[in-house]
C-alpha cells in the first residue's frame, strides 16, 4: 500500500505506484455534517490555542466582570483597544481557514476528520468559503443557514457561490 | 515521512506559527498602562521620591512622578462609578512643586480622600496627604518634616588643592548661585535663605489650611522634624492610627456602600518599556554630550 499525492496535495491511497486514478473518481462522497461540525470544533480549539489564548490576558486588563463596564469602557476611551483586538482576532481566524483551504485543501480539523475542499479553491474562494467564521452580519446569518441547508441534503450556500464541495477522503484497498 | 512532505508540513506550521506569534506580540503590545477602572473605590499608590519627570530604569519603578499620579487622578474623576479614593502613601517626600501639584489635584477631588500613611509619609509626601479629608497611619510610621532644604557640597577648596580654579563668567550677578565650585558668599546665602523661608511659608499654610490648624501652630510644628504616627496624632496632623482596614471603614461609611477596591497602579506595557529605552538612551547620550560641554551644578530645593 503506498500513498501518491496530485499537484494540490490531496493524498488517496492504492495498492502500488503505477496507479494513477483522477482525483474525482475517488472522492464522490459529500462530507455530512456531523464530520463538518466536529472538524470546525477542531479548528476552534486551534483557534482558541493559537489566538485566544494570548489576546485573552488584553480582554482581562480591559474588561472587568460587570457586563455594564462594556459601555464604560466606551466613556473611558478603551473600546478602540478592545475593538483592534476583537478585529485582529478575526483577521487571524480568517488567515487560518484561507491558508490552509488554499495551499492543502483542508483545515487541521478537516485533516482530523479525513474531509477536504473538492474542485479548485484558489485564494479568492478559500476566502469566500471562510466568510462564514466572521462574526458579524451578515456573516453570522450563515451559521444557521450553512447547518440548516446540509440537514436538509442541499449543499450549502458558500460551496454554491464558490462551485467548490467538501468531501470525505476514501481509502481504496486493491489486490 | 518523505522529504517532499517535510517542506509542505513546515508551511502548515509556519503559518499556525505566525498567527499565534501575531496574536502574542499583539496582546502584549495592547496590555499597556492605560486600563479600565474596575471599583467603586480607587487605590493610588504614591511611592518613592516625589519627582516631576520620572526618570529611572527601563524596569524598575521610577518613584512618584507627579504627571502620573494627577494622570490617574484625573480618570477617576471621569469614571462616574467611583465613589472614593484612597491614596497609599510610602515616601519621603521629594520635589516641592511635584508636591504640590499632586496635593492640588487631591483637593480638586469632590470625592472622600483618605490618605493611608505606610512606613514613611513625610515632607513633600506629608503635604499630599494632609490635602485628603481623613489622614491615617501606623503608630510608628515616620510622618511630619515639615520642611524645606536646599543644601549642597561646594568643593572649592578640593578643587585648589589640585591647582583647579573656576572662571566666574555671567551677566547677572546671582547667575551662578549655588555652584559648588565656589564658596557661598553671605549675602547670596542671605538670599537663597529667604527663598527656602518663602517656600517654607507655602508649605506651612498649605498644611494649616488643609488640617484647619492656625499657620501659627503649624509653624511650631514645622521644625524640620519627623514624628511617629502616635505623636503625630497627638498633635494633630492626622486623624486615625491604623492601617488600610480603617481606611476601608472611613470610607466605607462616607460612601454608604461596600468598597471595592481597585488598585490603580502603573503597568508598563512592551511600549511604555521602548520608549523608557529609547528616553534613557536619549538621556544618557545628551548627559554625555553636556558632561563634554561642561555644566553647572544646580542647587535642588527638595520638600
Amino acid at each position: 500500500m503506498s500513498r501518491n499525492a496530485n499537484s494540490r496535495g490531496k493524498h488517496f491511497y492504492a495498492s502500488d505506484d503505477s496507479w494513477d486514478l483522477p482525483v474525482d473518481t475517488q472522492k464522490k462522497e459529500e462530507a455530512g455534517l456531523l464530520r463538518r461540525l466536529f472538524a470546525a470544533g477542531i479548528d476552534f480549539l486551534v483557534i482558541v490555542f493559537l489566538v485566544m489564548g494570548p489576546m485573552s490576558a488584553v480582554f482581562q486588563q480591559h474588561i472587568g466582570t460587570d457586563m455594564s463596564d462594556s459601555f464604560a469602557l466606551a466613556e473611558e476611551g478603551i473600546a478602540p483597544q478592545i475593538t483592534f483586538a476583537m478585529a485582529l482576532i478575526v483577521v487571524l481566524m480568517l488567515a487560518y481557514f484561507v491558508l490552509f483551504q488554499f495551499y492543502y485543501g483542508q483545515t487541521v480539523g478537516m485533516m482530523a476528520l479525513r474531509i477536504s475542499i473538492s474542485g479548485n479553491a484558489g485564494f479568492g474562494k478559500s476566502l469566500l468559503r471562510s466568510m462564514i467564521v466572521i462574526p458579524a452580519f451578515p456573516f453570522y446569518l450563515l451559521w444557521i443557514v450553512e447547518p440548516l441547508l446540509l440537514l436538509f441534503g442541499k449543499k450549502p450556500l458558500l460551496e454554491q457561490l464558490t462551485k467548490t464541495g467538501t468531501v470525505v477522503l476514501t481509502k481504496i484497498r486493491t489486490g | 515521512m518523505k522529504k517532499k512532505e517535510m517542506p509542505r508540513m513546515a508551511y502548515g506550521l509556519f503559518i499556525l506559527a505566525g498567527i499565534f506569534l501575531i496574536s502574542s506580540c499583539t496582546a502584549m503590545i495592547l496590555e499597556t498602562s492605560s486600563q479600565s477602572i474596575d471599583g467603586n473605590v480607587v487605590q493610588i499608590p504614591i511611592k518613592g521620591v516625589i519627582t516631576g519627570d520620572g526618570t529611572g530604569g527601563l524596569f524598575e519603578s521610577h518613584g512618584a512622578v507627579s504627571s502620573e499620579i494627577i494622570k490617574k487622578i484625573n480618570k477617576v474623576k471621569e469614571t462616574k462609578k467611583v465613589k472614593g479614593v484612597l491614596f497609599e502613601i510610602n515616601s519621603p517626600g521629594g520635589s516641592a512643586v511635584a508636591s504640590d501639584e499632586i496635593a492640588q489635584a487631591v483637593k480638586a477631588l469632590e470625592l472622600p480622600t483618605v490618605a493611608w500613611i505606610r512606613e514613611v509619609g513625610a515632607s513633600g509626601a506629608y503635604w499630599i496627604a494632609s490635602s485628603a479629608d481623613h489622614v491615617i497611619a501606623n503608630r510608628m510610621s515616620v510622618t511630619g518634616s515639615i520642611g524645606v532644604y536646599g543644601s549642597y557640597l561646594e568643593f572649592p577648596g578640593l578643587l585648589g588643592r589640585f591647582n583647579i580654579s573656576y572662571n566666574r563668567l555671567v551677566s547677572g550677578k546671582y547667575k551662578d548661585l549655588g555652584v559648588p565650585y565656589r564658596e557661598l558668599l553671605p549675602e547670596e546665602e542671605e538670599l537663597f535663605q529667604s527663598k527656602l523661608d518663602l517656600l517654607h511659608d507655602y508649605f506651612i499654610g498649605e498644611v494649616a489650611a488643609n488640617r484647619g490648624m492656625e499657620k501659627e501652630q503649624v509653624r511650631e510644628l514645622a521644625t524640620g522634624m519627623f514624628y511617629l504616627g502616635s505623636e503625630a496624632l497627638e498633635i494633630g496632623l492626622i486623624d486615625e492610627l491604623g492601617g488600610k482596614e480603617e481606611a476601608m471603614l472611613y470610607l466605607e461609611q462616607k460612601i454608604g456602600e461596600k468598597p471595592h477596591v481597585f488598585v490603580y497602579e502603573t503597568q508598563q506595557g512592551i511600549l511604555d518599556i521602548l520608549a523608557n529605552l529609547v528616553s534613557h538612551h536619549g538621556f544618557q547620550i545628551g548627559k554625555g554630550i553636556t558632561s563634554l560641554v561642561g555644566e553647572h551644578g544646580s542647587v535642588k530645593i527638595i520638600t
